[in-house]
């Protein structure tokens, strides 16, 4: 729901509760006074006999006054001021319930105190009222609904352009750039204190991800560095009068520098993938899939296995294609190591990439998928980390990857939607 | 064949200058920019095997200066940075190949000589090596005037051991010419082996000398034989 349209519903119910309650308290209002208005003019009759009758009692007029009557007040204390008694009484000429006002007064004649007790009746418009009230504040409210419908859409447009514009460049910006986005001067405060966070914000996260970069280069030159310096020195060992045995180790040591340095690739590459910005392109991945295989073919045929394809044709995936280099690799290095032969089998459908291996069933569930560094002991010293790899890739590309394991085949899937 | 090898890393440098100095290369060495600055400008070296990180600067950065100031020098670029960003701006600023580190010197060394023959293309186009004629660009093997039918990967592995004639390479570092950016922790060595097997069996077949031997438990020589 836009912020307009909530402006304008949280106003509607505002205005709804207020004009009940000001529909409740004028329709007391209206009655209240029609009952103030009996009683003051009875109140005024009863004045105008009081004087009437001040002198003389029996000079009250009594056929004038047809709603007027006078009796002697039996107690000794005369009270203050008017009584008023207000009921609903039948009216049979009318045939209807009416209400009937007595107002009373008690007046000190020369004779003796005289309560003058007037009354009237009248039908009191209780529905009508409603109806009448109703009416006014119903159009009252259905004008100023559309006058702040339409208000509310002008000011989102005026008052939150500047909002949309911080949202076009929030959503425009990348870490790895170079420079932050600049914010337009803004007259709303809210609007300003926001954009000066929002560039502080980038600012930081710019300078923290270049900080991490430098970092992780400079890791990975510290490590690969000495790394290379002993692969180095190996060869050049190697190549000098050496016994059989010191050759043996020699080389045992270089299938552990390789070992270490692939591991290093491979955390590096989890390193950076975590920072990593996307660099998606249209990519044929028909045309792909058929080139990078044969890349395998003779590591297939040296283990005596077959490469089963069911390559779909014309399937383009949005994909970073060095990150889509890095999944077949992983993909096809852990069928190689983890398949039991004898044929590897990949699929590609236009959702989706599937490598099958034939092996032994899981011994873990295949939800609990590809901790990193699992450690597999029929498999030697391979590690689950190509897969972790893969993972990620997934998680930044935001495609599925699934383990399945059925009819004997081990299935790792990557959904592209 | 000059090279010029610009790195930081001292002990490094000077392995590989004593690797290549062996390959009869004519190798000189130069651990920083600056340095390497002032040997550019006063002799000419045909390969500058250049590092990236420096202290006193960018390796990339530098290899746009060589390649605006001496159109002669080839540049292979040599990192610790598995980045494609670098890889790119390295390639695009003009480098000739790019290896990254740690690397086998014996690839090294396969590579200097693989960008040197393609400058130096048509003298060598066609390499001898004992009684076996490589034509470099149509990869095919003759022996004694007949083709012999090799895999890709069979005629890249011949190649690579002719480039390091007389040397023991190791099996790593065949596998890592073979494979190396497609597979991790594979169990190349089988692969190595069955790629070298085969190998050697057709050129036997074809009446070759391959002068192949294995060394124990690490690799594997290729010697030239001198013929009588």
């Amino acid at each position: 729901m836009r912020l307009g349209s909530k402006f304008s519903v949280g106003f509607a119910c505002i205005a709804l509760v207020v004009l009940l309650l000001a529909l409740v308290i004028s329709y007391q209002a209206v009655k209240k006074s029609t009952i103030q208005a009996h009683i003051g003019k009875l109140h005024d009759l009863n004045s105008h006999v009081g004087q009437l009758i001040a002198t003389d009692t029996a000079a009250f007029p009594s056929e004038r006054f047809r709603y007027t009557a006078i009796r002697p007040y039996p107690k000794a204390d005369l009270p203050a001021g008017k009584k008023v008694r207000i009921q609903k009484v039948f009216d049979s000429t009318i045939l209807s319930e009416v209400t009937r006002i007595e107002v009373s007064t008690v007046v000190q004649t020369r004779q003796a105190p005289m309560e003058i007790v007037s009354s009237t009746r009248y039908i009191q418009a209780d529905s009508q009222y409603l109806t009448a009230i109703l009416m006014v504040f119903a159009w009252i409210f259905v004008f100023l609904i559309s006058v702040s419908l339409v208000l509310s859409t002008v000011f989102s447009m005026h008052i939150l352009t500047p909002f949309y514009k911080t949202l076009r460049i929030i959503s425009r910006f990348r870490v790895d750039q170079h420079e932050t986005p600049k914010f337009d001067r803004n007259s709303t405060y809210e609007f300003r204190k926001l954009n000066e966070q929002l560039a502080r914000m980038m600012q930081r996260s710019t300078r923290d991800y270049l900080a991490l970069k430098e970092f992780n280069e400079n890791a990975s030159h510290e490590l690969q560095t000495p790394l290379a310096i002993m692969q180095s020195k190996i060869d050049l060992l190697i190549n000098t009068p050496l016994q059989n045995e010191q050759l043996r180790l020699l080389g045992e040591m270089q299938d552990q520098i390789a070992r270490l340095s692939s591991v290093k690739k491979a955390l590096t590459l989890l390193m950076q993938l975590e920072h990593y910005q996307l660099k998606r392109n249209a990519v044929d991945l028909t045309t792909y899939m058929h080139t990078a295989l044969t890349v395998y073919q003779d590591v297939i045929e040296l283990k005596g296995w077959e490469l089963h394809t069911e390559l779909a044709e014309y399937v383009t995936v949005d994909i970073d294609a060095h990150l889509l280099q890095l999944v077949v690799n992983n993909l096809m290095s852990n069928a190689l190591k983890h398949g039991a032969g004898p044929f590897i089998k990949v699929a590609l459908t236009p959702t989706s990439l599937v490598f099958s291996n034939p092996g032994a069933p899981p011994a873990i569930d295949t939800t609990a998928l590809i901790p990193r560094f699992h450690y597999r002991e029929d498999s030697g010293n391979s590690m689950g980390i190509g897969l972790s790899l893969v993972q990620k890739i997934a998680d930044l590309q935001q495609f599925n990857f699934t383990y399945t394991f059925e009819k004997g085949l081990h299935n790792l899937t990557l959904h592209f939607f | 064949m000059k090279i010029l090898i610009v790195e930081d890393e001292i002990a490094l440098g000077q392995a590989v200058m004593e690797y290549l100095t062996r390959e009869q290369m004519l190798c000189e060495f130069a651990s920083n920019l600056k340095a390497a600055k002032d040997k550019l400008l006063h002799n000419s070296y045909d390969i500058i095997v250049l590092d990236i990180q420096f202290p006193d600067g960018n390796g990339v950065d530098f290899l746009e200066w060589i390649k605006m100031n001496l159109d002669r020098s080839q540049v292979i670029l040599l990192s610790a940075q598995h980045q494609l960003e670098t890889k790119l701006r390295g390639l695009d600023a003009g480098a000739d190949d790019y290896i990254t580190k740690p690397f086998d010197l014996p690839e090294l060394s396969a590579r200097i000589k693989a960008v040197y023959r393609r400058v130096h293309g048509n003298s060598q186009k066609k390499l001898q090596f004992n009684n076996l004629v490589i034509d470099v660009d149509a990869l095919e093997l003759r022996i004694e005037g007949n083709l012999v039918n090799l895999t890709k990967k069979e005629i890249q592995l011949l190649l690579f051991f002719i480039a390091n004639k007389n040397r023991v390479v190791s099996r790593q570092a065949i596998a890592n010419h073979l494979w190396g950016d497609y597979t991790d922790n594979l169990d190349n060595f089988d692969f190595v082996y069955q790629h070298v097997k085969n190998l050697r069996r057709k050129i036997v077949e074809a009446q070759g000398i391959d002068g192949l031997q294995t060394v124990y438990g690490i690799g594997y020589k290729m010697e030239e034989v001198v013929c009588a």
